[in-house]
């Protein structure tokens, strides 16, 4: 009797032990989750675009591949090239998965490399123009993949 | 073959219970249950984890205190002395969904934990328990890491700082 009280103590310990959080996500939460949130919806109204359900849009068009990496959330982040290729390889897929193209490609640590050395000067209006392409493509009938 | 075991073995499974246990005793331990259920919550128990966080962290400290080892990077008013908690904001105020995000080192188990310090907001500074550890604060010219930010700039509630939370939200590995 003793002993199986002792075995559903373990058992429910165990059930409620902290589970590590997963490397990626936990790169996610210290440098983009503050302010793009836990589910990636953002706050449009605050000018914090929304990545869930948009992010994987930008793979669709020219010059959108760079910008996700040039972008000085992500260029300009404490990640590591490896580091910042699987956080946006993790968030095109968990928030995204949608709109990405058939064919995409993953993020690697050398294309990251190569990217970072050129920052975006002006981001707001290059945002902004491709957010255009990405709607003509979308009325085109080319949606997503 | 199989089938005569199978018989056998239920049957004399079915015998000890008969044996071991009384024909009550089911009601017995489903009003135990159902007593038990009703007075878990009430057992005088640290419930600072009982907001919208995975349960089972230890904890040491006081949590209406600046040392509380999850308050490394904080830079406010704690909730907890303004009619909140550590993790919920005071009636009258809107939680800061964009935030700062940080990690404190937990004395009960020496784990990194990731903690987020919404702010709450809506009301005038608080006033009670200030408190400024900034450990891992950042100048502003890094703003994604600078604690000094008025986070209420990114909530529903808009600009007017009362206090801030300190909620885990994660576990490093």
């Amino acid at each position: 009797m003793m002993n199986r009280f002792l075995l559903w103590m373990v058992l429910f310990v165990a059930a409620f032990e902290a589970v590590a959080t997963d490397a990626v996500e936990f790169d996610y939460m210290m440098n983009c989750q503050g302010c793009h949130l836990p589910d990636g919806a953002g706050f449009p109204a605050h000018n914090v675009p929304a990545v869930a359900g948009n992010l994987g849009n930008f793979l669709g068009v020219d010059g959108g591949r760079e910008f996700l990496v040039q972008v000085p959330g992500s260029a300009q982040s404490d990640l590591d090239d490896a580091r910042l290729a699987a956080v946006l390889n993790w968030m095109l897929v968990s928030f995204s998965a949608e709109q990405l193209p058939a064919d995409w490609q993953h993020y690697t640590a050398a294309e990251v490399h190569e990217l970072r050395k050129t920052p975006l000067i002006e981001v707001t209006p290059l945002r902004a123009a491709l957010m255009d392409l990405i709607e003509v493509k979308q009325q085109s009938g080319g949606a997503g993949r | 073959m199989l089938g005569k075991w199978l018989d056998n073995t239920i049957e004399r499974a079915t015998r000890r219970q008969a044996r071991l246990t009384s024909r009550r005793s089911l009601l017995r331990r489903f009003g135990l249950l159902i007593i038990g259920a009703g007075f878990y919550p009430l057992l005088p128990v640290f419930r600072a984890g009982a907001f919208a966080e995975a349960p089972g962290i230890p904890e040491e400290g006081d949590a209406n205190h600046c040392s509380y080892w999850r308050y490394c990077a904080m830079d406010g008013y704690l909730c907890g002395c303004c009619g909140g908690s550590s993790t919920s904001c005071p009636p009258g105020t809107v939680v800061s969904d964009i935030t700062w995000i940080g990690t404190c080192r937990n004395p009960s188990d020496g784990k990194h934990y990731v903690i987020s310090y919404n702010d709450c907001c809506g009301k005038g500074a608080c006033g009670n328990c200030s408190c400024q550890r900034d450990e891992g604060d950042t100048p502003l010219y890094r703003p994604q890491n600078s604690n000094n930010v008025n986070w209420c700039a990114g909530s529903q509630a808009d600009v007017p700082y009362h206090c801030s939370l300190a909620v885990v939200i994660g576990v490093k590995e």
